[in-house]
């Protein structure tokens, strides 16, 4: 530290305690700071003083780390996601798709994404995938397949078709139910699914994915295990919608 | 174009930021239900339009927020204020110093119920200063006061909360002034 300030003032002990703040908190600035540190050299009482306010300023710091939560909560995070995905759907001018069809297919990429990102695939002991599915949702995971089918088919929702869907998802994620297939697609939701593929905008590749999934809902629905390996393959076809 | 933030960033910052924001709001307005929506709205503000300056000014622009924020809720739902009636009582510095090792549940405890005690204006200071690190010009901006007046509030907030703690260990019989940063009268020098 350079020391050209031989006529700096001298402080006394008052001066001192007045900027005491500023001292612990490295709030001032250089002149005065030079000051302080040269009567803090020679005065015994102030740097008692400012050690014992460091100390109680550390206390308050581990008062302030023991309140509150370590993770931001799911409400939060759900409340921001679908607040923005809404604004973002009454943005985009992209033609409709038919609800109907737009919750079946959301229902999958639940599913889908669920799987994928709770280790299913990879996890310990796979057991019924349906069950599996349900427990391990989270309103996170649910959300991030809305987002994900909502970018595949760019499709425009009303706020109480999005609210309606949300709620479903958030409920059948969490009350622990085994036949997500049929609370979320239902017989309306299949016909949904159904008429989407039929519909003539489609890419290929939107066609070929929605038929996979569709394969993939009749087996669980018959209560038979599809392959993992079908699930990996309609993941990785979602996945390529994903736009940046 | 304007600057966006996609909603994988968005979901990185809330991962990054959330639970210490959270912190802050619930430590200025003590609600932990209003401290939830006020950071759920700062995130969606954040994704509407992020501040200039990139991603290096966002942590702080995201505390400024939240700090306005809380202190609104703390107006609107004022709870009735409970100053106590701080009168250092100079005997306290003759009395035998007990050599109590506290550990720091106890420590902390007894700092909670000072800052709790304390008067909005000078417990909010100190939770942006020494909870959130936030610096003066941050901390003027978000309470919208000058920034010349930061210091000398934080010292009076400082000064208050030691003078809580000793009071509070005179009352339930811990002895000795050793948390009292300053010296029981201002301005005399021994
Ligand atoms: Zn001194």
């Amino acid at each position: 530290m350079s020391s050209d300030t031989d006529k700096s003032t001298k402080l006394s002990c008052p001066d001192v305690e007045a900027m005491l703040s500023g001292i612990i908190d490295g709030e001032l600035e250089r002149d005065l700071r030079h000051a302080a540190e040269l009567h803090l050299l020679e005065c015994e009482a102030c740097r008692d003083m400012v050690n014992r306010a460091e100390q109680l300023d550390e206390l308050v710091t581990a008062a302030g780390e023991r309140q509150g939560p370590d993770a931001l909560p799911d409400r939060v995070r759900f409340g921001v996601l679908s607040t923005i995905e809404r604004e973002k759907a009454r943005r985009m001018r992209i033609p409709a798709v038919a609800w109907s069809g737009w919750a079946a297919a959301a229902a999958l990429a639940l599913l889908v994404t669920i799987g994928s990102l709770t280790g299913w695939f990879g996890g310990p002991e796979p057991s019924e995938p349906g069950a599996r599915l349900v427990l391990a949702g989270s309103q996170r995971d649910a959300f991030a397949g809305v987002r994900m089918i909502a970018r595949v088919l760019g499709g425009e929702l009303t706020e109480a078709d999005f609210d309606a869907l949300v709620r479903q998802l958030a409920a059948t994620a969490t009350d622990g139910q085994p036949n997500i297939v049929s609370r979320l697609l239902g017989d309306e939701g299949r016909a949904g699914l159904h008429n989407l593929l039929q519909n003539e905008n489609l890419t290929d590749l939107q066609r070929q994915v929605l038929q996979q999934a569709e394969r993939l809902v009749n087996e669980l629905e018959r209560g038979e295990t599809p392959g993992q390996r079908d699930w990996v393959q309609l993941n990785e076809g979602l996945s390529r919608f994903q736009l940046g | 174009m304007p600057v966006h933030i996609s909603e994988m960033e968005l979901q990185d910052w809330m991962d990054r930021l959330g639970p210490q924001l959270l912190r802050l709001s619930t430590a200025i307005c003590h609600d932990s239900v209003a401290a939830e929506d006020v950071v759920q709205e700062a995130f969606i503000k954040l994704w509407r339009k992020p501040p200039d300056g990139g991603a290096r000014a966002i942590p702080s622009w995201l505390k400024r927020v939240v700090t306005n924020a809380s202190i609104n809720v703390l107006q609107r739902t004022r709870r009735p204020a409970k100053l106590p009636d701080v009168s250092y009582d100079p005997a306290l510095q003759h009395q035998d110093r007990v050599d109590q090792r506290l550990d720091l549940a106890d420590e902390v405890a007894r700092i909670t119920h000072a800052m709790d005690r304390m008067p909005e204006d000078k417990r909010i200071v100190i939770v942006l200063r020494v909870q959130h690190q936030m610096s003066y010009a941050q901390i003027a901006e978000a309470m919208g006061i000058p920034e010349g007046t930061v210091m000398s509030r934080l010292n009076r907030a400082r000064k208050l909360l030691a003078e809580l703690v000793v009071e509070q260990d005179a009352q339930s019989g811990r002895a000795g002034d050793e948390s009292l940063p300053f010296r029981p009268t201002l301005g005399q020098e021994r």
